[in-house]
Parts: C-alpha cells; sequence; structure tokens
C-alpha cells in the first residue's frame, strides 16, 4: 500500500489519508473570520433583497446585484485570490474556497460574484504579463471594474475550444480586430470587461476587452430557469479594436487558459453547492419541526429522518472531498518559490488537481441537487411555492450542471486524467493490480485490518479501492484504444472515482475529528462516516459489476466474475443503515442544523 | 482627539444557552461570543468621529484573554489599538469593580470622550457607563440615538424618553456616551481590516498596575454577588376547555378564579 496520495487519482492506490488531509476543522483563525464577513454579509445584505435581485432590481443607477457586488468587493471579499502586489489580499486558496462556500443563499449573486472573482479575474492573475496586472488586477480587486469570461459561442458549447470569432492585426499593427458572437455570457449586460476568445488565423487567443469600446453589443438577457438575477447574454463584437497590448498569454494559448481556469471554477462551484446545501437541509429542518401533521412534527416522522439522514451524509461527504483537495492543492502551492514562474508553475499544479477539482464539481452538484430536491417534496405543496426559497434553491442548482464544463463532459475529464497517470505511471496503479492479481491467484483475498472505531470503515475503503481497480483495469484491457467508443464505461469509471473519494475523505475527517474531540463527542460523524461507507460502497459495486458484464468477452465473463464477486465479498458485512440514518437524523434535528 | 469605547465580548444573542447543574453559572463550553451589539454602534460611533476629527480610538474590555476575539472585532472595523484589563483572582468583579479599573484605564490613556453601550446583553445589568463616568468625574449620556460635535468641547446628542418623545441633551467633553440601538449602522470588518487588526496591539494591564489593589476586585469583594443563576421556567402546556358554552365559561372563570388567581 502507498502512503503517498498522488494528485490526479491518486487515492485510488494510496492508503486512507489519517491524519494526512485538510478537514474544515483545521480552518484557521483568520480563514473563519473571513468566511463569516461573507456569511454576515450575504445573510444581511442579499438574502433580505433576493426578490428585488431576483427581478433585476435597480438601486443607485445600477443593478442592485451590482452594487452589492461592488459592496463585497469594498470589503475585501473579491480580492482573495488576488496577489498582494497588485493592492489583492493574497490568500491561499483554501481562504477564497471558505468564503466561495459561505456565499449561500442567493445564486444569482454568487454567480454573478464568481464570473467576476473567478473567471473574470483570474486569468489575467494567472496568464497575464506585469502590464495588464498593474492595469486591471487593482480594478478588479474592488470591483471598481466587473469582469466576464467570454468563451461560449453558439456553435460551440462543450466543443469549447472550436468557437469561431477572429482577430485580425491592423494594417498599423497596434490593433486586433476583433469580429463574432459569444453567447451565455453571465455579467454579459453590465460587465466593464471581458476576458474573450477569438482566432488569429488558425490559433485561438485569449483577449482583455474592454466592453465599452465601438462595436461591441450586448444581446437581450436570457429568460432562465433558475439564477434569474444574474445577467446572461450574447456579446457581439464588429470590428473592435483590441489594443495589442491586450492580448492574453501567447497566441494560440486558449487552451491553456480556459481550461486551467476552470480547474478552480469547477472546485469553487463545488464549494458554493456546498453552502447551499447546509443552506437546504437547514430551511428543511426548520420547517420540519415547525410543521405538524397527525399531530407530529413532520420532521419526526421515520420516513423524513431517512431523506434528512441521505441529505446530511451526503453533504458531509461533500465538505469532506471539498476541503481535502483544496488543502492538497494549498499544500503543493506552498512548496513553489516566488520567482519569474510563478504562475507557470501554479498552473502546472492546478493540471494535476485536474481530476479532484471535477469530483468536487460532480460530487457538489449533483449532491445540491439531490438535497434541494428532497428538500421541496419534504416541504410538501410549500416547496413548491416561491415564497419558501428551498424553490428557488432546486431551481438555481440545475444550471451547475451545466456550465464551467458539463457534468458529462467533467466525467470525461476524470476518466482522461486517471488513464494518463496510469498508463504514464504517474501513480503506483501497476503495483496495486499486481498485489490483487496474486491475492486474487492465491486464494488470499480479504479485508484489511483496522483498528478503532473507525477500523471497518478503513478496511471498506480498501476493499472499495480494489473493486474499483479491478473493474478501471478490465475495462482499459478489454476496450483498449476502443475505450473512446465507451462513454458509458468512462462515465461509469468516473462515477466510482466519485464515491470513492467521498468515502476515503469522509473517513479521513471523521477519523480526525475522533482524534480531536473524542469518539463520543464524535458519535455522529462516526455514524455519517459509516452510512457514507455503506451507500457509496453499494453504488461502487452495482457499477463494477456492470462494468464487468459489459467489457469482458463471453468466454472469460464467469472467471472474472467470480473474482470480482470475492473482491465484492470484502465490502459485505452487517450495517443496520435504517437504524443509523436514524440515529443521523436524529442528532440533526435536535441540533436544530446542520452542525458538522 | 483620544476616544475611547468600552467594549465587552458576551455570548452571541442565537446561542443557545446552558446553565450549569448547579447554578453558579452558564455552560461556556460550546457558546459562540461576539461583541455585545451596543458596544458596536458605539465602535463605530467613535469611528465616525475620528474620520471627522482626526487621532484615534483605543478599546477598553475588562476581561480574559478569549475577549480579544471581540476586541480584534474592532480592531478590525478600524479601532487603533486597545487595552484590556485582566490579571488573576478577577472572576465574580461586579459591575462596580470593573467600572472602577475600566475609568483607571481611561484615565491612564488621557481620552477625550469614551463611548460604550447602554448596557450588555449578557447580564443587562446597564450600569457600567454611568459608573465609569461617576470614577472618571464625567458627565454621562446615555442611551443615545443620535450624536453631534457642536464644536470642539461640546456635544449634542438625543435621547428617548417615553411616549415618542425625545430629549436632547448638550454637554460638554469630556464625557461618556452610552449607544441606544439604531445610533447608526455599524460597519463589517473588512478582510484586509481583520488583516491590519492582527497587527494592531493590545496592551494588558492588570488592576494593580492602574493603581487598583486585587484585594479589591474579584468575587470577594463584590458588594452585589450573584447568587445562582437559574433558566427561565418551562412553560407548562395551555388547557383547552371543551363543551358548549354555557359549560365552559363558568369553568374558565372558576380557573382564572382559583388557579390563575387574576380575578
Ligand atoms: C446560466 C449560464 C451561464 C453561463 N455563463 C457562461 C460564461 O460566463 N462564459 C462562457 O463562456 N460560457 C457560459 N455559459 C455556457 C456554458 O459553459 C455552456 O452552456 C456549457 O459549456 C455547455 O455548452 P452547450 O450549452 O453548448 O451544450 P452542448 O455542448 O451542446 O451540450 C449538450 C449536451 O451534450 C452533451 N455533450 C456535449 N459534448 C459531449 C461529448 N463529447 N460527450 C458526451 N456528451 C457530450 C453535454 O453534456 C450536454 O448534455 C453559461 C451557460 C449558462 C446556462
Amino acid at each position: 500500500m502507498f502512503d503517498d496520495v498522488m494528485p490526479g487519482g491518486g487515492f485510488l492506490v494510496a492508503t486512507v489519508p489519517l491524519g494526512r488531509t485538510l478537514t474544515r476543522e483545521k480552518l484557521t483563525d483568520m480563514q473563519k473570520e473571513f468566511a463569516d464577513v461573507a456569511r454576515k454579509f450575504v445573510e444581511n445584505e442579499v438574502i433580505p433583497r433576493v426578490d428585488e435581485i431576483e427581478v433585476k432590481a435597480e438601486e443607485d443607477g445600477m443593478p442592485l446585484v451590482i452594487k452589492l457586488t461592488k459592496q463585497a468587493g469594498e470589503l475585501g471579499l473579491l480580492a482573495v485570490d488576488i496577489p498582494e502586489e497588485y493592492e489583492g489580499l493574497g490568500q491561499d486558496k483554501t481562504t477564497s474556497m471558505a468564503i466561495a462556500e459561505a456565499m449561500y443563499g442567493c445564486a444569482s449573486f454568487g454567480a454573478t460574484m464568481g464570473a467576476h472573482a473567478g473567471i473574470g479575474a483570474l486569468p489575467i492573475t494567472l496568464f497575464g504579463n506585469e502590464e495588464q496586472k498593474q492595469q486591471w488586477l487593482p480594478k478588479l480587486a474592488y470591483a471598481e471594474l466587473i469582469s466576464s469570461y467570454a468563451l461560449t459561442e453558439p456553435g460551440s458549447g462543450s466543443d469549447a475550444l472550436s468557437g469561431r470569432a477572429t482577430a485580425e492585426l491592423s494594417e498599423d499593427g497596434k490593433y486586433y480586430i476583433l469580429n463574432g458572437e459569444k453567447q451565455y455570457i453571465t455579467n454579459g449586460s453590465w460587465a466593464d470587461l471581458s476576458i474573450v476568445f477569438a482566432r488569429i488565423g488558425d490559433k485561438y487567443t485569449g483577449f482583455i476587452v474592454d466592453l465599452h469600446s465601438e462595436g461591441v453589443s450586448r444581446g437581450v438577457e436570457e429568460k432562465k430557469m433558475g439564477i434569474k438575477g444574474s445577467s446572461t447574454c450574447s456579446l457581439i463584437f464588429e470590428n473592435v479594436k483590441v489594443p495589442v497590448e491586450n492580448m492574453l498569454g501567447k497566441p494560440g494559448q486558449a487552451a491553456a487558459i480556459a481550461l486551467n481556469i476552470l480547474n478552480l471554477g469547477r472546485l469553487k462551484l463545488g464549494f458554493g453547492a456546498l453552502g447551499n446545501c447546509k443552506y437546504a437541509i437547514d430551511l428543511t429542518l426548520k420547517f420540519g419541526s415547525d410543521r405538524k401533521q397527525f399531530g407530529q412534527p413532520i420532521i419526526t416522522f421515520d420516513m423524513q429522518k431517512g431523506k434528512l439522514a441521505d441529505m446530511v451524509a451526503d453533504t458531509y461527504a461533500v465538505d469532506a472531498l471539498n476541503y481535502r483537495a483544496v488543502g492538497d492543492i494549498d499544500k503543493a502551492l506552498e512548496q513553489l518559490e516566488h520567482d519569474d514562474t510563478y504562475f507557470d508553475k501554479m498552473i502546472q499544479v492546478l493540471k494535476t488537481y485536474a481530476l479532484e477539482c471535477s469530483i468536487s464539481k460532480i460530487a457538489g452538484s449533483e449532491t445540491l441537487m439531490s438535497v434541494a430536491n428532497s428538500a421541496v417534496r419534504m416541504h410538501g405543496g410549500y416547496g413548491f411555492c416561491e415564497e419558501y426559497r428551498v424553490e428557488r434553491v432546486a431551481r438555481d442548482n440545475v444550471v451547475d450542471t451545466i456550465f464551467e464544463g458539463t457534468n458529462d463532459i467533467n466525467r470525461l475529464t476524470i476518466f482522461a486524467t486517471l488513464t494518463q497517470n496510469i498508463f504514464g505511471a504517474a501513480m503506483p496503479f501497476r503495483e496495486f493490480m499486481e498485489n490483487l492479481d496474486s491475492d486474487l491467484r492465491n486464494g488470499k483475498v480479504g479485508r484489511i485490518d483496522a483498528e478503532g472505531p473507525l477500523g471497518d470503515e478503513i478496511a471498506d475503503c480498501m476493499a472499495a479501492k480494489r473493486v474499483v481497480a479491478y473493474a478501471i483495469d478490465h475495462a482499459l484491457i478489454h476496450c483498449g484504444k476502443n475505450i473512446k467508443n465507451d462513454q458509458q464505461v468512462m462515465a461509469a469509471i468516473a462515477d466510482m472515482m466519485v464515491a470513492l473519494y467521498k468515502m476515503d475523505s469522509t473517513v479521513a475527517r471523521a477519523h480526525q475529528v475522533m482524534e480531536d474531540i473524542g469518539e463520543k463527542k464524535a458519535a455522529t460523524h462516526l455514524d455519517v462516516a459509516r452510512y457514507i461507507c455503506y451507500k457509496n460502497g453499494q453504488i461502487i459495486c452495482n457499477l463494477a459489476t456492470d462494468i464487468i458484464h459489459s467489457v469482458v468477452t463471453p468466454g472469460q465473463l464467469s472467471q472474472k466474475l467470480s473474482n470480482l464477486k470475492k473482491l465484492i465479498a470484502c465490502l459485505e458485512r452487517p450495517v443496520n443503515v435504517v437504524e443509523l440514518r436514524r440515529r443521523i437524523a436524529g442528532a440533526i434535528i435536535e441540533a436544530k442544523e446542520y452542525n458538522l | 482627539m483620544k476616544i475611547g469605547v468600552l467594549l465587552k465580548q458576551v455570548p452571541d444573542s442565537e446561542a443557545r444557552i446552558k446553565v450549569k447543574a448547579d447554578g453558579s453559572g452558564i455552560e461556556t463550553g460550546d457558546i459562540k461570543y461576539v461583541i455585545n451589539p451596543f458596544d458596536e454602534y458605539g465602535v463605530e460611533e467613535a469611528l465616525k468621529l475620528k474620520k471627522a476629527k482626526g487621532g484615534e480610538v483605543v478599546i477598553f474590555s475588562f476581561g480574559p484573554k478569549k475577549a480579544d476575539e471581540a476586541i480584534r472585532g474592532a480592531l478590525a472595523m478600524g479601532a487603533d489599538r486597545a487595552v484590556r484589563v485582566d490579571g488573576t483572582g478577577l472572576e465574580g468583579s461586579d459591575n462596580y469593580a470593573v467600572a472602577r479599573v475600566l475609568a483607571a484605564a481611561v484615565k491612564a490613556e488621557g481620552m477625550d470622550i469614551v463611548f460604550a453601550g447602554k448596557q450588555a446583553i449578557d447580564d443587562d445589568s446597564a450600569q457600567v457607563p454611568q459608573l465609569v463616568a461617576e470614577f472618571l468625574d464625567w458627565p454621562e449620556v446615555g442611551p443615545v440615538e443620535t450624536f453631534e460635535m457642536v464644536d470642539d468641547t461640546t456635544i449634542k446628542v438625543e435621547r428617548a424618553i417615553g411616549g415618542g418623545s425625545k430629549e436632547v441633551i448638550q454637554s460638554a467633553l469630556p464625557a461618556v456616551v452610552a449607544a441606544e440601538k439604531g445610533l447608526n449602522s455599524p460597519r463589517y470588518a473588512s478582510l484586509p481590516g481583520i488583516m491590519k487588526a492582527k497587527r494592531k496591539k493590545i496592551d494588558v494591564k492588570t488592576p494593580d498596575a492602574l493603581g487598583i489593589p486585587a484585594a479589591e476586585m474579584g468575587a470577594g469583594a463584590a458588594l452585589v454577588k450573584v447568587t445562582k443563576w437559574s433558566p427561565p421556567p418551562v412553560r407548562a402546556a395551555g388547557k383547552v376547555l371543551k363543551g358548549e358554552l354555557s359549560e365552559t365559561i363558568p369553568q374558565l372563570v372558576k380557573l382564572l378564579h382559583e388557579e390563575a388567581k387574576v380575578i
């Protein structure tokens, strides 16, 4: 077994990282204080005005949501990621993620801010030259100017690098002449600048474009299903003169910019979803405790407790994996020397964590989808009415599965990164499989012995890793190069990786909490870890069985299935899930809020 | 101008308070603590005054090391530095003793004006601003809903006196000004403010250093002693009288008379 967890899916073949992950309990005082400022601001200034935000109300001659964004900017909430040299706060990624999490309750505001500070400003931080950073970052740090990011075109969505906008050098060599149309641009109506991608000949390239330039026009607002208070519209460029010094990076660097910006964007989305999961749980707890039917609060019905426990446990898993991922990223970034090539090296680090960022995006957005869905149903008819906020949470969340790369595209990213690292021997997958095969040959397959109250769950994780690895190995062997046509298999592999990362990270976090506050006080954490292991173990076994059935040739199927069954048998043990769910729900109902 | 603010750390008003089994106090373990909300108005007014007149804002607090969290909150809002009075054997000090050391601390720093909250939301005794003023031999005005400077040594404030009427008071400086809710809207601590606050100074002074013998502080020397804490009684379930009005009305009258003893 390997204790070193390599980025890019290395957790698949490593031990459970006990004591080695970042958890929310380990946030520094300052990180917590920053997140508190964010929370207080949203609670006092944003949430009371949600109804106005949703209809794009104006105040002081600007959209209310922009006024609030500027206020958040004055508090420094948008400057966290920007280096101190450019008047930002130069904080680590953990800090900026903790703030993103705390901004829950109004996704329209979240999207507006995210498009500005995340995808709108980050490309300049990471890829801008010194002059560009000096020129733009101080103004973006405090939202003096509002930014946006324009990659998508009518004909170019998931196939993001196929855009057709053009940039042609002017005769005097001073400008690029920009032509084309970008679509679905967040902040499109009110942004002052945009990171726009266009082709110089065949070289797809990024530009910083002043949207007040001549020749820029903005399309009508899309009428959307959710985040209605955010702006989404097209940007049309007709012979717009972009000064040559506004080219971002080098000609042809669009792919590097676009893909690397996405990594952090996806992680941030995972954190935003996490905050909203807690929001939906708290709204449901409050409603379900007040609302009585048949003479009892509806939250105390056993069936509702079952749903609540799922909401809580799934949220906990996202919490654990999000902080683990960003903690690992920060640890890697800390090693970097602050020299001229700092940002290039940073980009390289972010790239190695693409898989974990995609998991965060999928796990966050899809957990929120199920949590919000349960929240609506547990509200009954009230949940279907706008007055009760869960209705909005459920609508707003849908786009989380679409933008920043659809969740399908993210599944492909997980698969591509994983196989790259397996074939490139970036992780000791071969050794792991050799051990596993030899155990199978020698009839030595079994659960590992692990000590302590979470010993069974640690053994579950290790058994699950073998199931996942076995299925992946066979998928790769049997599909070979052809696997490009087997997207369903790739998606199943991605889903197993998501489930495994949830288990592994949850056990690591609950173990840490137990070490810190003792078994008794950590009781609910331990119950959640048990339940997450059970639940995701089941998911993994089902997916692995599907994969083996689908990829293995009929002649070998019975032998391979029998091997798989031996591995799956290591995950089978008595767990009273009904009782577990009751205990988890009971603890949260008693606490009156999600308090884990 | 040298502007002081008295500040106390108190449990968050949303914290769930549990009284210790022996009634000697509250369980402090998991509670979240905050700046006393009325003191926040004091901090804000002090910061506004500093912006208008220049000078510095100094926070004065009596409390344990933990109170630094609240003090840092005020420093993050923009206050310049702080003095915290602490030492051994200070638990159980009553308002009189607390006001006495705070006044001594204010005197040692030579303030021109001191803001405070009209009361702390934990014990609600609403005495410290007046007592501090008394020890300093300064006037005290409060609870104030508005504040303005008439000239460099005169202030004008408004306070509610019931029935919607306001009393307008002019006072010479130095003075203690106790803030009412709504005096202003306290600013949020900004993130750069929080970062700067880490480097600002909190002087810790003992009563002895301020010329007040430790023996005159603490539970032993308290003039007012808290003998016991108890949670509010659990409200008993209501009673529903069933039946015809002709039966229930006499029943109700009887209950009001004999059980509730209100008629
Ligand atoms: C509210 C909102 C805000 C947005 N903000 C911005 C912004 O600020 N800037 C910006 O540049 N863009 C933005 N977008 C665009 C967004 O990034 C795209 O909508 C998204 O990438 C998907 O592209 P598409 O809509 O063209 O869908 P398509 O790419 O047409 O996808 C349709 C379906 O096909 C699937 N699919 C596509 N390719 C594959 C494949 N290879 N294998 C399997 N399945 C596939 C997808 O998963 C999806 O289910 C925004 C979109 C919305 C809705």
